[in-house]
């Protein structure tokens, strides 16, 4: 569930279709991922998730296993 | 080519040789030097000389000629030279070159010559001394064949872990004969033997607790019942690396990663080195860490040993070299095998994404570099360290 949901906050915030974010994404794969769509990024997943990211976290969402890693870190 | 021990006082060699106009034409065309004197009979003929003379230096070019050509010969440094032209020589003059050695230099491996010129009639036409130094080609290249031309075997001590393993394939892929190292696993051990023997390569199993010296020493003579000698160890060695907060540590855990890392590498390179020496050949590769030098948390013991080898390794460098035995490091990154397998995912994940490569390192990277160091290619390498870590640290 929380992936679907990422992946369409993912593709919303850097405006890319749903299907171009695939397990594989991250900032390699996706041009529109710059510093403030990064940030975005940290607010929506927050807001849509209920989630609150922690700082030391924030840098190290640069890829999409690497953000459903940290989400579900962050719901424990 | 003569070696300077092989040149004495009183050596001699002749040439000869008869001046005709066509070598005058080719002095002229080569130097530019069209003097009248040397090419224009009427010309000469008003002179004291009546008759063209030849370049004086045409005469002395032939003791180049000896030089380079007889004594000494190819590789001949020929830096000094005085000259006297005590009569003139004519076209039809058949020149007979003399030099013969009068005083050696051994330190600067440096011989001078005396060097004389006579005409048909035995006249001295021209005469002086010549130095030259004795310049001698390598041959370590051609050593360096003759052992590539036999099998050499390698140990491999942690041969049943993610790295030894690999590297014990890669090295039977090379041409190895292997000593597969193991302490518990024989399995995997006996397994690998197998794999190695596939590849045509001779393999023994040794099993040896490596914290225990009595133990890597029956080892090593284990070793040379089955092989006549180590080339090449790899200390792939490693234990279990728990995350475990500065404040928590205990010295013990360093001790352990010490042993593994440290105490072990000097007792099995003591117990190897001996017959190296002997040989005059060897080569002693150590498996460095990221985290020594981009360190992380919760890994100070770890860090400490990784950090220690570094420095053992280069000062074992520094003292085998001249003996022929090349020390060097390999230093991955993250890899993915058994030992780390307890590492989070994230912390994975992360050093993958933060990796320009973008990607962990596979034992099979780390063996193509050790099979690099342990080959002859880098016979010019000692202290060396290597970071296989797909450009995370650059230095």
């Amino acid at each position: 569930m929380d992936s679907k949901k990422i992946k369409q906050v993912m593709s919303i915030v850097f405006d890319v279709p749903l299907e171009s974010i695939t397990d594989d994404a991250s900032t390699d794969t996706i041009p529109n991922w710059d510093s403030l769509r990064h940030l975005n990024l940290i607010l929506a997943l927050e807001e849509e998730l209920g989630i609150s990211i922690p700082n030391e976290e924030v840098g190290n969402l640069i890829t999409y296993k690497l953000i459903e890693l940290i989400v579900h870190e962050c719901k424990k | 080519m003569k070696k300077y021990n092989e040149i004495f006082v009183g050596d001699k060699e002749t040439l000869s040789h008869i001046i005709t106009k066509n070598d005058i034409d080719k002095f002229v065309d080569l130097t530019g030097d069209d003097n009248r004197l040397h090419v224009d009979e009427k010309f000469a003929e008003k002179t004291q000389f009546k008759k063209p003379v030849v370049h004086g230096m045409l005469g002395a070019s032939f003791i180049s000629t000896i030089i380079g050509t007889k004594l000494p010969g190819d590789g001949a440094l020929w830096f000094s030279q005085s000259l006297e032209f005590l009569l003139p020589v004519r076209i039809g003059d058949k020149l007979t070159i003399k030099a013969e050695v009068i005083k050696k230099n051994d330190s600067e491996r440096i011989i001078e010559l005396k060097t004389e010129i006579y005409n048909q009639n035995r006249q001295i036409v021209t005469k002086g001394v010549a130095k030259v130094k004795v310049i001698e080609t390598e041959n370590k290249t051609a050593v360096s064949r003759k052992i590539t031309a036999e099998v050499k075997t390698a140990l491999i001590i942690g041969a049943t872990g993610g790295i030894g393993n690999a590297v014990c394939l890669q090295l039977a892929q090379d041409g190895f004969n292997i000593i597969i190292h193991y302490n518990n696993n024989k399995a995997m051990a006996e397994d690998i033997k197998k794999k190695v023997e596939s590849y045509k390569q001779k393999a023994v199993v040794v099993k040896a607790d490596i914290l225990q010296e009595t133990e890597i020493n029956e080892m090593v003579t284990t070793s040379y019942r089955s092989f006549k000698k180590i080339d090449v160890v790899v200390n792939c060695a490693a234990s279990s690396i728990p995350n475990i907060k500065f404040q928590e540590l205990l010295w013990s855990d360093y001790v352990q990663q010490l042993e593994v890392n440290i105490k072990s590498t000097i007792h099995i390179v003591q117990a190897v080195v001996p017959e190296m020496i002997k040989n005059g050949y060897g080569k002693i590769i150590t498996i460095g860490s990221v985290s020594a030098e981009k360190p992380n948390s919760e890994w100070s013991h770890y860090i400490t040993a990784k950090t220690a080898l570094i420095g053992l390794t280069k000062s074992l460098a520094f003292e085998l070299a001249p003996k022929g035995i090349r020390v060097n490091m390999v230093t991955p990154s993250l890899v993915n095998t058994e030992l780390t397998m307890n590492i989070p995912e994230k912390v994975k994940l992360l050093a993958a994404a933060q990796t320009p490569l973008r990607r962990l390192a596979l034992a099979t990277d780390v063996a193509g570099v050790i099979s690099f160091l342990a080959s002859d290619k880098s016979d010019f390498l000692a202290g060396e360290n290597i970071r296989v870590n797909g450009g995370q640290v650059m230095i």
